[in-house]
């Protein structure tokens, strides 16, 4: 049965509405442009009325949007597991952490939001092995650009020449711009002024909070006007960064994370930035990706639905054997739910990281197989791989071809030499290592 | 300067917000959504049956007439008949050209069927190929996906092709000579709705409203007349091959054929569509000039319907169009918002394409699938018409050098067709025709 009952999406009106609109206005119909118009104040009304419509103030309650009630609700738990800083050793996890989820994001991009028969299909046309051992042999578009940067062949072996675009990497990116124009202390507004200066675009709460930067909402609104992406994943995609340079230090890390989420989620939507943020930090200490799944839920509200449904998700990890058991248990349980939601994506991130276990390799490839929003999900279970084993677990194929460059499509800031962005997280982690929350 | 002025959409499309905001609300737990959801679809429908019920021009309504007498009533004076008798060996070359010519602009245009131009010219560019195209594609997009649930489109490619795969605007020819067969070439649009339900598994647009009503069991007359705002796009136009075929240097039987297949699931210029390219392809028979055929196709239709004068236009610009982007741009800016797979649009491209084409049947083909919008569509038309003109001698080999002798369908029960069977029946059916009137 499904965690929610949607209820019924709306019918084609639009279609037969525009449609008709159109042939009556073809056979000379008068008034027609009158009637559309009513058409579309009458939609306007009704949503208005919808989007005011109670919510449930129990569920409210357990799902708060400012930081000291979030921490309220927080279970109990260390908060920091590194005192001191071990500067060798973060190194290496760094490296892992950042070209695990490089790879896990190139892996996934050009095969973005395709159900798991369609990729079947596509591997066994071009005679790759399923779920990918490699990148793809091929691209479905190969001229077609990504992010109007990237041709996506840039995304297979033969054709890569450094880790190609996606905004699942730049986000990673521009966290590490905003650490260092505005310090560790950054506000919701820095995260917003930065936003206008680098970012030529967005998509979904992203593109909706950008609109409202741009018309002059301040940052601390921009997130809630007209947003009803608000529980999406994009906040969660923005997560590493906080990560990298908290390492061992979850709570730091979900502060920052929260932080940056706020400028454009809500509840859930935030929630899944701090938790992976979260994750990835503990990740750093912990040689073991399930444990640090597992102590991410210290930093966000023991009973909102994302920590019910990750708690969910890791008891029936031992159950989902492979992408096709974990993409018909998250159907089954999150029908209706939109597939670039946080939830639905936690949860097959969770699996692929369960399935694949010490293997870099089944880690991602489980992870892209299961569908959903899988350059995001395998990118996070990359970074989350790599904090935990470092960059020797990784094998060399998937990261031979990245010649230290990173594409961006960030303003300004076309290439990143990727051992300079390790040296530029580390200098943040370890000015941050100094100080308290 | 547009034709017509269309308004702005009800924005609505598939993250339709207020779908967005619904499943917000589920998420956080408010009550009353679907009492809300039916509230709206309440007055969505009250509203929708008030702009249905909006009075239209009733002078424009007159100029076009649905009823085959009335559309006969308001036609230009013309050659109604040019061939008494069938001439066996012109015929069957020609409708052996006609028919590859189809089948060749078809399977051009299906891999960027609805295209914009800069990207086929991207898609060009990074094949190596020629653009406008000189030959198939080297290599589709999507190689691996089924089309029409049936053949992986990698069949489109250049070297990966083994008989005409399937497509729409090609299994509709074969749908057409199946009536005939069947019904016999007095056929009437009940006839035409029992081989829908019979053959047509799935279909788009105008057919696909027509083939729920059909099965939720409304008369054939009716079935295209309900709930079908797509009455004028091209769908009929497609189907229009056929009578042609049987009807060769006979543009007013050509034409009456296609109405009553048209009748089933059009309306007005959808008919007419049908209507207007019949009558050229069998026009096209008898002469060696395409534009030539597709002046005489006008006079099957009400002088001053819609498509006739923009068909006039179009024949009136033919000289001025440089390019296929030209063409694309002046199909832009005319029609704006109207359907990409209208009737009107489209016909237009097909026109522009033979002009610019002539009597080089790749230059045909390639130029009107360069020009976009329902490019498979149109080109197949246009290829129809050109093939008919040039017999089959006249399509350089490479177009049908790896048809195979096999056409494939996704008729039901109707996998596979012999091509050179397909032009034997044709050839009954014309007879038939012939000898019913003669």
């Amino acid at each position: 049965m499904g965690r929610f009952d949607y209820p019924d999406a709306l019918e084609d009106w639009d279609e037969r509405i525009n449609r008709y609109a159109m042939l009556k206005t073809e056979y000379g119909a008068s008034g027609v442009a009158e009637k559309v118009a009513e058409i579309e104040s009458i939609l306007k009304r009704m949503l208005a009325e919808l989007i005011a419509l109670p919510e449930d103030e129990a569920l409210s309650a357990a799902e708060p949007n400012d930081l000291e009630s979030i921490r309220a609700l927080r279970p109990e738990g260390e908060r920091r597991y590194w005192s001191v800083f071990p500067a060798a050793k973060y190194r290496e996890h760094l490296q892992g952490a950042l070209l695990g989820r490089f790879a896990g994001c190139t892996l996934g991009s050009i095969v973005e939001g395709w159900t798991p028969a369609k990729m079947e299909r596509w591997a066994d046309y071009l005679g790759d092995a399923f779920p990918p051992v490699d990148y793809w042999s091929a691209a479905e578009r190969p001229h077609d650009l990504k992010y109007q940067v990237s041709p996506r062949e840039n995304f297979t072996p033969n054709k890569m020449d450094g880790v190609p675009t996606d905004d699942d990497t730049i986000y990673t990116q521009l966290g590490l711009l905003i650490l260092e124009d505005y310090g560790p202390d950054f506000t919701v507004e820095d995260v917003g002024e930065a936003w206008l200066k680098y970012l030529p675009y967005a998509h979904t709460a992203e593109e909706v909070a950008l609109d409202n930067l741009r018309k002059g909402v301040p940052a601390l609104e921009a997130g809630a006007v007209d947003n009803p992406f608000a529980q999406w994943i994009g906040a969660d995609i923005r997560s590493d960064p906080w990560g990298y340079v908290a390492p061992g230090y979850p709570m730091m890390a979900a502060t920052l994370a929260y932080r940056d989420a706020y400028l454009s989620h809500r509840r859930n939507g935030i929630y899944g930035a701090m938790y992976f943020a979260a994750v990835i930090a503990a990740a750093f200490a912990f040689r073991d990706p399930v444990q640090a799944l597992e102590l991410g839920l210290q930093e966000i509200p023991a009973e909102c639905l994302l920590a019910r449904e990750v708690r969910w998700a890791l008891e029936q990890a031992p159950s989902i054997v492979d992408y096709r058991a974990a993409h018909a248990a998250v159907s089954a349980r999150h029908a209706g739910m939109h597939p670039v939601h946080t939830i639905n994506n936690a949860c097959l991130t969770i699996f692929g990281l369960t399935i694949g276990g010490d293997d870099f390799t089944k880690v991602i490839g489980e992870t892209v197989a299961m569908g959903y929003d899988n350059d995001c999900t395998a990118a996070t279970a990359g970074s989350i791989f790599g904090a935990a084993y470092g960059i020797d677990a990784i094998p060399e194929r998937w990261t031979r071809r990245f010649n230290n460059k990173a594409h961006t499509y960030l303003i300004g800031q076309e290439t990143f030499a990727l051992d300079d962005l390790i040296d530029r997280f580390t200098a943040q982690a370890q000015d941050i290592a100094t100080r308290a929350v | 300067m547009k034709a017509i002025n269309y308004p702005e959409n009800v924005n609505w499309d598939d993250d339709f917000e207020y779908n967005l905001w619904l499943d917000l609300k589920a998420e956080y737990g408010a009550r009353g959504l679907d009492e809300k959801v039916a509230e709206l679809k309440a007055i969505m429908r009250e509203k929708l049956d008030e702009l249905i019920a909006l009075p239209i021009d009733e002078e424009l309504a007159k100029a076009e007439p649905n009823d085959l007498e009335r559309i006969r009533a308001l036609r230009p004076p013309g050659r109604r008949r040019i061939w008494a008798d069938l001439p066996h060996d012109i015929y069957l070359e020609r409708l052996r050209g006609a028919l590859l010519g189809r089948c060749a602009g078809c399977l051009l245009g299906a891999p960027v069927e609805n295209w914009k131009l800069p990207k086929m010219r991207a898609w060009a560019e990074y094949l190596g190929d020629d653009f406008p195209p000189t030959d198939y594609w080297s290599a589709v997009e999507r190689p691996y996906d089924l089309k029409e649930y049936t053949i992986p489109r990698d069949a489109f490619a250049r070297d990966k092709m083994d008989g005409a795969p399937p497509d729409d605007d090609l299994i509709y020819t074969l749908l057409g000579l199946l009536i005939l067969e069947e019904y016999g070439p007095d056929f009437s649009i009940a006839d035409v709705g029992a081989a829908f339900l019979k053959y047509v598994p799935w279909a788009y647009t105008a057919e696909g409203v027509t083939l729920r009503n059909l099965r939720a069991g409304i008369p054939a007359e009716e079935a295209g007349g309900l709930n079908n705002p797509f009455e004028q796009y091209l769908g009929a136009d497609i189907r229009c091959d056929p009578w042609a075929y049987v009807a060769p240097g006979w543009p007013e039987k050509a034409a009456e054929l296609a109405w009553r297949d048209a009748m089933l699931t059009h309306r007005r210029n959808g008919i007419y569509g049908a209507m207007y390219f019949a009558a050229a392809i069998s026009a096209a028979f008898t002469i060696d000039d395409p534009v030539e055929a597709l002046h005489i196709g006008l006079e099957e239709i009400p002088a001053d319907c819609l498509l006739a004068r923009e068909a006039r236009w179009a024949l009136g610009e033919a000289d001025s169009i440089r390019d296929y982007q030209q063409a694309n741009d002046m199909v832009q800016a005319r029609y704006g918002n109207m359907s990409v797979v209208h009737t009107i649009s489209n016909a237009c491209l097909t026109i522009w394409g033979l002009a610019r084409g002539g009597r080089d049947f790749t230059r045909v083909i390639g130029e009107t699938v360069a020009m976009g919008y329902d490019n498979d569509c149109t080109a197949a038309t246009a290829g129809s018409i050109a093939g008919a003109t040039l017999g089959a001698d006249g399509i350089p080999t490479h177009w049908t050098r790896n048809f195979n002798n096999k056409m494939f369908s996704y008729l039901t029960g109707q996998a596979q067709f012999a091509i050179d069977d397909v032009i034997a029946r044709f050839a009954r059916q014309a007879e038939r025709v012939f000898a019913a009137d003669s």
